[in-house]
């Protein structure tokens, strides 16, 4: 296991155009403690400063470097809290870096854990449009790609429903579905390959393949060690924010799982 | 290759496009591409704000005869209210106030769907903030839209009742568009404003509540400006809502809105625009932090 920067380390690359590079990157979120309610005017004034005082800086990235080449797959592990979604959302810029640099060559289309911030009070078919055009997807194209996702996401006569209608599968589908269609020159998919049955799943695998063929360039996150050997060209490990490793899949989810093995067995030491 | 700081942009070859993206500063985003951005996804804001409407209704029997029954029973209950308090006495004078308190509601209650969802726009649209990267501004700007679709019908209903009253229709009429501008500017400024804010501090949603409160009853909604006395209407200066509206009662008693009413409305526009569309663009790239 060695901690290393991959965009220098990966000399495979060098010679591939970049279409992400990820200069020692650090994000942070600021959270803040929920007040409390109280009946007490006291202990309501004691809960009201400490909300205000609360504030503090979590540390999702650290200095994470990685360079993905034009038409490659890079797939991304950790456990719960790694920082895999934040690195997701900073190179989509949707979260500024606090430290470091992205640079993103291309048309983006992030596919991340909620979806694609489906309103759920609306119609399939409203969610469809109204993601596409915030992504600034051409007006006149709308209707064609509505009819196109649907018909991946076999919504059928549900197109029509308010979402909050939608099994959660079918919510799945429609997100994969949309994000994929709207033909972007970098995806960035977000444990979208968990959720649907086998059918779907194969229908996922094979969008996938089409897109990999086609030299889109993804950065996946993804539990299913399986499918990322199958498509990832590299992957990365992150663990508290910090790169672990970064290598062929192979390689890494070997280490990955020997990781979590030993963390698992300590556990158990724990409990004993 | 076009480079695009620290937004998200479309070009006509999309793999020419190359996005960096740097820490956060609090700066004004370069202003004529942010610009058009937003105007490039214009589509968003109609198609969103027709969504929600349609949302809000789809599982209602009346469906969207409601976008004018809304209105038309607002009206109605005033029109009671008016003639209980009146005692059964219509006088000379009534059908002026009534035309004038049926339409000061109707435009009032454009200024408080942009204010009250404006508000919470960017807090409530947080699905889509996190999940993609577009101009956040947009989010306000489709509650200001949303206020203006809601004004379309409760125009069509407030035209009938002015024809019905025989109120007369004046040159002034010819002003109308321009004070519609300009009240969507301002309320476009207010909805900027008050949406930043929400983000850093959500207390600034319950508290909307009693500023909208407040704003109905020192604005001339209910009231002819002529009620107030002068030094009342010389404080009034004070309350960004008051020259639109002096000036729109103007148009509808049949006559002509001042200078100084145009003047004082454009200057209102103008600060809140200014003040609320720069705080929000130069802290917009930090919301998805906050939300």
């Amino acid at each position: 296991m060695n901690e290393l920067s991959p965009s220098t380390s990966d000399r495979d690359v060098a010679a591939e155009p970049v279409a992400i590079s990820v200069e020692n990157v650090s994000a942070s979120y600021q959270v803040r403690k929920e007040v409390r309610l109280t009946t007490s005017l006291r202990a309501g004034f004691r809960n009201m400063l400490e909300g205000a005082s609360s504030a503090r800086l979590i540390p999702a990235l650290r200095g994470v470097s990685v360079t993905v080449p034009k038409g490659s797959v890079l797939g991304v592990l950790g456990r719960n809290g790694a920082g895999k979604s934040t690195l997701l959302r900073v190179i989509a810029g949707i979260i500024p870096p606090a430290e470091g640099r992205v640079v993103v060559r291309g048309e983006i289309s992030a596919l991340l854990s909620a979806g694609i911030g489906f309103n759920r009070q609306l119609t399939g078919r409203s969610n469809i449009e109204l993601g596409a055009l915030a992504m600034g997807f051409p007006d006149e194209r709308v209707n064609e790609l509505t009819d196109s996702v649907a018909e991946f996401a076999q919504l059928g006569e549900y197109l029509d429903f308010p979402m909050r209608t939608y099994s959660t599968g079918m919510s799945t589908r429609l997100g994969f579905a949309l994000a994929t269609h709207l033909d972007p020159e970098v995806l960035l998919v977000d444990e979208a390959l968990a959720g649907g049955d086998s059918k779907f799943k194969q229908r996922v695998a094979e969008k996938m393949d089409e897109l990999c063929s086609s030299g889109r360039t993804i950065v996946v996150v993804t539990h299913a060690m399986r499918q990322l050997k199958m498509m990832a060209s590299k992957c990365l490990w992150l663990h508290q924010g910090k790169v672990i490793d970064y290598g062929t899949p192979e390689e890494v989810i070997k280490q990955y799982l020997r990781f979590c093995r030993l963390e698992a067995s300590s556990e158990d030491l724990d409990e004993e | 290759m076009s480079t695009i700081e620290a937004g998200a942009s479309r070009s006509v070859d999309p793999a020419a496009v190359e996005y960096v993206f740097e820490p956060h500063a609090v700066e004004l985003p370069p202003i004529k591409p942010y610009l058009q951005e937003l105007w490039d996804r214009r589509r968003f804001v109609k198609a969103s704000a027709r969504a929600e409407i349609q949302g809000k209704r789809s599982s209602t029997i009346a469906g969207q005869f409601w976008a004018v029954l809304d209105p038309l029973f607002t009206a109605a209950i005033y029109f009671f209210l008016i003639q209980i308090l009146r005692g059964g006495q219509g006088g000379r004078g009534s059908s002026y106030q009534m035309t004038l308190l049926i339409s000061g509601i109707f435009l009032f209650q454009f200024t408080r769907t942009s204010l009250n969802e404006g508000a919470r726009s960017v807090v409530g649209g947080r699905g889509l903030l996190l999940n993609s990267a577009f101009p956040r501004a947009l989010l306000p700007i489709t509650s200001v839209y949303k206020g203006l679709l809601e004004l379309a019908p409760a125009g069509a209903v407030y035209l009938v009742i002015h024809i019905a009253f025989g109120r007369p229709i004046g040159s002034g009429i010819a002003f109308l568009p321009l004070l519609l501008v300009l009240h969507t500017a301002l309320n476009l400024g207010l909805a900027l404003l008050f949406a930043a804010l929400t983000v850093f501090m959500r207390d600034v949603t319950q508290l909307m509540q009693y500023l909208l409160r407040v704003l109905f009853f020192v604005t001339p909604v209910l009231y002819p400006v002529s009620f107030l006395p002068p030094a009342v209407r010389t404080g009034m200066a004070f309350n960004p809502l008051f020259p639109v509206f002096v000036a729109y009662q103007a148009v509808i008693g049949g006559g002509v809105p001042t200078n100084l009413q145009l003047v004082g409305a454009l200057f209102w526009a103008a600060v809140f625009l200014v003040v609320g569309g720069g705080l929000f663009l130069s802290h917009e790239r930090a919301f998805a932090l906050h939300v």
